[in-house]
């Protein structure tokens, strides 16, 4: 599912991420790769907040439909 | 860029400075080359170059800033820059500045570095953080996998620059060119295809052969221009299409099995050389607790407004007094020169020119020295502290709800400190209608410089409420920002919305040294503006205020009196129909703090005067209507020159000045006029 | 006398800020100190 679907508190697992060069680009330059945990530390409307390991981005909600991720989390 | 350059020559070497945003590469910048900096622009494109000297034993060296990015790809202009420089610029060595807390994703540029065959020594800066983390780093271990020097720094308190520096000017033999990692056997067969194909075709470049291979398997836009201009269409057309063929018949993207293996690279390499520990310690640190409360649903936005007033109220609290001295020495000195002239018999012409000219104009703009220094700081530590990002991501609900992007808000802050780097600041911005909307309301953002004009319109006129009245100012402009973001959202083209990501770095105290470096600078530049401009504007109008020959100074039949005479009909609806006030605003237009120096001659002040005449010349209700025109009118020639190369057109800056100065008038037009209808006039 | 200082005062104040507008909206220069295409040294930090 989409991590824009996450709720605030929610863990997953990133599996793809889908979407054109540009936006693709961005997203991995900033640490979403397949295999990586997220956290979601708020979704009040607006872009998420998500934790990757110490680092904090916001996401708007266009780009973050284009992270797919797991809940079922990441075996290494 | 050849591989086995020796360090430099003449013992001068030139570095160049690499690595992500938040990586303290700025802090680090600054600790080489301390006030020796110079910021510039890149040639052709509109992004920041910063050079400075620094010097270690009897080397000379040349420091150059590369902008911050998080990769070399070719997705905006500042990665563009960094990579062209990288590849074709003039430079010994690199230092890649890592944040130590921040490996994994600091080690993606590394890598890409690597690959390119660059001279990099690794800088694990922000050890300290790192420390406090318990991350453990083996550097030995870690300049072994990646075959590169390592030295561990702590920029922001100075720590590990000596051994940095005996790094940098060390001779290294690079034999071994470039780092490969492996891509697994599809893709390294076509890198060796390709590489065959590109020797084939006599592709020199100035770059390592298997690293465009693997570029232009990713088919990264750059390196296929590149390519097209080494080889011409035609070759490079073979190039590609056996890229495509390849790709069709492979299990995945080629894009994502190479950054795969990137990070599987990264990983390996993490974890050989870097302990943490047990990962699963959501710790929550300081920073996102604050962020609970800063982003929070509903108290974001207060927080925010609240941090806005205090900023403001700092500003003028502490100004206030100094600028207090500053007026005081100027009239003293007014006085003490002008009667030491006439004393020593000078011409009466003389001593107008350095009382009413120098000291009542430019005096009265060097008073506000206090304000400008304040306000300048107050942004530069919001910045600084990491708070810009989080405001931009609480504004984006709002300014999305206005048509606008949350991205325009950092541009729109920087606006209210001066509006060329506002306008350069909506780089950021990657729709064009986004960019474009926002560099059109930049303007309204009011900037230092028309703060002068405020704050003695309202110290002689509203005394007591003076800071409720510019405040009032402030909220007006951007009360007109968000209405002009909404009509320009409707009546512009439509175009992409910008995809909003941005990073919310750690909050971290500004140093004292980079707050002081910030300081200096702008009191400098106001300085040098004062000195330069307003000075060459004041003498002109005090020329003109003298001529023709005999004429009684600053007189209605004076030069500067029958020119503001001319202008002057256009502002009689609004209250301030007189040749001084018309003069003040046209002159303004090359600088706003002239208006005030303009106002300074022609009424012949010292400062103290200044007070006193305006309080003679304007009703509270006119110099309220003039404080608007001021704030909304045409911007400054500076501004309007950033427009224009920002969107390598003349038609916004034109339409630019010509909308705000419409603008201006009406709203001045509904002041002065509802007012006056509402018995407060006189 | 006076007609001497005030024209060079005069034409040298007016040339100055004919180049500097020129410069402006050239892009090459501007009548605020230090920025033209530049940066203006009043810009906030990377970004």
């Amino acid at each position: 599912m989409p991590l824009a679907m996450l709720r605030k508190g929610e863990t997953a697992c990133i599996k793809e991420i889908i979407g054109g060069r540009t936006a693709k680009g961005k997203l991995t330059d900033l640490g979403f790769v397949s295999g990586k945990k997220v956290k979601i530390h708020s979704s009040s409307g607006g872009p998420l907040i998500v934790a990757l390991g110490d680092n904090r981005v916001a996401l708007g909600h266009g780009l973050a439909h284009k992270v797919m991720v797991d809940t079922e989390g990441c075996e290494s | 860029m050849s591989l086995n350059k020796l360090r430099g020559k003449n013992n001068e070497v030139k570095l160049a400075l690499a690595g992500n945003p938040n990586s303290g590469k700025t802090t680090m910048f600054n600790e080489l080359t301390g006030s020796r900096q110079h910021v510039g622009n890149w040639p052709g494109v509109t992004v920041e170059k910063k050079t400075g000297r620094a010097s270690y034993q009897n080397y000379s060296l040349e420091v150059i800033d590369l902008p911050g990015t998080y990769s070399l790809g070719a997705y905006s202009e500042d990665e563009v820059v960094a990579r062209d420089f990288l590849t074709t610029g003039d430079y010994d060595v690199v230092l890649n500045i890592i944040n130590s807390a921040n490996l994994d994703r600091n080690l993606y540029f590394t890598v890409q570095l690597l690959e390119m065959g660059v001279d990099l020594i690794a800088v694990l800066n922000m050890a300290d953080e790192a420390e406090k983390k318990g991350i453990k780093i083996d550097k030995q271990k870690l300049g072994q996998l990646l075959g590169t020097p390592v030295v561990e720094t702590v920029a922001s308190k100075g720590r590990g620059i000596d051994n940095l520096f005996a790094k940098t000017v060390q001779h290294r033999d690079l034999s071994e060119a470039a780092l490969k990692i492996d891509y697994g056997s599809e893709v390294e067969a076509l890198i060796s295809e390709v590489i065959s194909m590109l020797k084939k075709f006599d592709f020199t470049g100035q770059i390592n052969q298997r690293w465009a291979a693997v570029k232009l398997i990713e088919h990264d836009p750059e390196a296929v221009k590149l390519l097209e201009r080494e080889v011409g269409a035609s070759k490079a057309k073979k190039i590609k299409s056996l890229i495509a063929e390849r790709e069709l018949k492979a299990e995945d993207d080629f894009d994502n099995i190479i950054i795969d293996r990137k990070y599987e690279f990264i990983n390996k390499v993490i974890a050989e050389s870097v302990q943490r520990p047990a990962e699963d310690q959501e710790l929550e640190n300081v920073s996102d607790k604050i962020d609970t409360i800063v982003t929070n649903k509903y108290l974001g936005i207060p927080i925010f407004m609240t941090v806005m007033w205090a900023i403001f109220k700092f500003t003028f609290t502490v100004g206030e007094p100094l600028i207090g001295y500053i007026e005081t020495f100027f009239e003293a000195a007014g006085g003490w020169i002008g009667s030491l002239l006439l004393g020593a018999g000078a011409s009466p012409l003389i001593t107008s020119f350095i009382t009413d000219g120098i000291i009542g104009g430019v005096g009265s703009v060097l008073v506000f020295i206090p304000n400008i220094f304040l306000l300048f700081l107050a942004i530069g530590v919001l910045e600084d502290s990491g708070y810009m990002s989080r405001a931009a991501y609480v504004m984006d609900k709002v300014m999305s709800k206005l048509g606008l992007h949350g991205k325009s808000f950092i541009p729109m802050i920087v606006g209210f400190g001066c509006n060329v780097p506002g306008v350069m600041a909506t780089r950021t911005l990657d729709s064009k209608r986004d960019r474009i909307i926002s560099i059109l309301i930049n303007p309204l953002m009011s900037c230092s410089a028309r703060l002068p004009v405020y704050v003695v319109f309202a110290g002689a006129l509203f005394s007591n409420h003076a800071s409720t009245v510019v405040f009032s100012l402030y909220a007006l402009g951007i009360v007109m920002a968000v209405i002009m973001a909404g009509v320009f959202n409707k009546i512009l083209f439509k175009g992409e919305r910008s995809h909003f990501v941005m990073e919310l770095p750690p909050y971290r105290f500004p140093t004292l040294k980079g707050v002081f470096i910030h300081m200096w600078e702008k009191v400098g530049a106001f300085l040098k503006k004062a000195g330069t401009i307003i000075f060459s504007v004041v003498v002109l109008i005090w020329v003109l205020a003298n001529l023709p020959l005999g004429v009684e100074y600053a007189s209605a039949e004076s030069l500067i009196g029958q020119f503001g005479q001319l202008i002057a009909p256009i502002f009689e609806p609004l209250g301030f129909g007189s040749w001084q006030a018309a003069s003040s605003l046209v002159f303004g237009i090359l600088a706003k703090e002239v208006v005030v120096g303009t106002l300074g001659v022609v009424y012949a002040a010292g400062e103290g005067g200044l007070r006193a005449a305006l309080t003679a010349n304007f009703s509270p209700l006119a110099a309220y209507s003039f404080l608007t025109m001021v704030l909304l009118y045409t911007p400054c020639i500076a501004t309007l020159g950033a427009i224009k190369s920002e969107t390598q057109s003349w038609k916004w800056p034109l339409i630019t000045a010509s909308y705000l100065f419409v603008l201006a008038w009406v709203v001045a037009f509904i002041v002065y006029q509802g007012g006056m209808l509402l018995g407060l006039g006189v | 006398m006076e007609y001497l200082f005030l024209g060079v005062l005069g034409f040298g104040s007016l040339y100055y800020i004919g180049k500097k507008v020129y410069g402006g909206i050239k892009g090459t220069d501007s009548p605020c100190a230090g920025c033209s295409d530049k940066s203006c040294p009043a810009a906030g930090g990377k970004e």
